[in-house]
């Protein structure tokens, strides 16, 4: 079994931090938050993660407030990573439960 | 153009994994209390879902693996001589405070927090807060520069 926390800093004020557990190879948990530097601190804005065998993804305010959650498909820390890549900040207006 | 990545890499020895495991107990007194918790809480508190999920693998004996890539060529523009050789002497020397840093490395005071400061604020290294002093302290075994 393994733990492995990641944190990928993108732009100065913008990372993902992903923490996913692997058995034998195979994913058991995941998660990974989209952050945002607010201050000194990172907010989340955007997380997907499969707690309780059940992928879903929550959005955030600004404050950390949640603002809404769906079910989704499994992601991989590739399809987020590149998610963002692709929409930045602007991901938080986007149906983000159909990317 | 040339895509840089700075990888800090660390692998916890048993030591530190307890470590880990205690700080989270002692935050939440019990892992049934985090439980209870993570539970009531749900999706507004994501961080303590990844705290019950850490704690429970840790207890069933996991291995714990960190890492931090950054793509920023600032990061890498930061690294000077000195504050290389600084990252080097903490990983290789007990440090109490930054200014017993300062002392061993024989430079001035605030040469040295500069130097710390902007290492904190590039994910560089970490600083671990003891009553009233900071320590500066790495956060990885390995730091590998990827093109």
């Amino acid at each position: 079994m393994i733990i492995e926390k990641k944190i990928y800093r993108l732009r100065d004020n913008q990372r993902v931090k992903s923490l996913e557990i692997k058995k034998d190879k195979q994913m058991v948990y995941y998660s990974y938050n989209y952050q945002i530097l607010n201050g000194s601190e990172w907010k989340t804005s955007v997380r997907w993660d499969n707690y309780q065998s059940q992928p879903h993804v929550d959005s955030f305010d600004d404050n950390g407030n949640l603002l809404d959650t769906s079910s989704t498909r499994d992601k991989s820390l590739k399809e987020v990573l590149e998610l963002i890549d692709i929409f930045g900040k602007n991901i938080l207006n986007m149906d983000i439960k159909k990317l | 153009m040339i895509q840089i990545q700075i990888k800090l890499r660390k692998k916890y020895n048993k030591n530190e994994k307890e470590t880990l495991k205690n700080q989270i107990l002692d935050e939440f007194e019990s892992v049934d209390r985090l439980r209870q918790k993570v539970s009531r809480a749900g999706c507004t508190e994501p961080e303590l879902v990844d705290k019950l999920q850490i704690i429970e693998y840790l207890q069933k004996g996991a291995d714990y693996k960190e890492e931090t890539i950054s793509h920023s060529e600032k990061s890498l523009s930061v690294m000077t001589h000195k504050r290389v050789y600084l990252m080097e002497y903490i990983a290789k020397n007990e440090v109490k405070s930054i200014q017993d840093l300062a002392n061993k490395l024989d430079r001035d005071y605030k040469n040295v927090y500069d130097d710390v400061k902007v290492l904190f604020d590039n994910g560089l290294i970490d600083l671990e807060k003891v009553g009233k002093r900071r320590i500066p302290i790495l956060t990885a075994d390995n730091i590998i520069i990827e093109f």
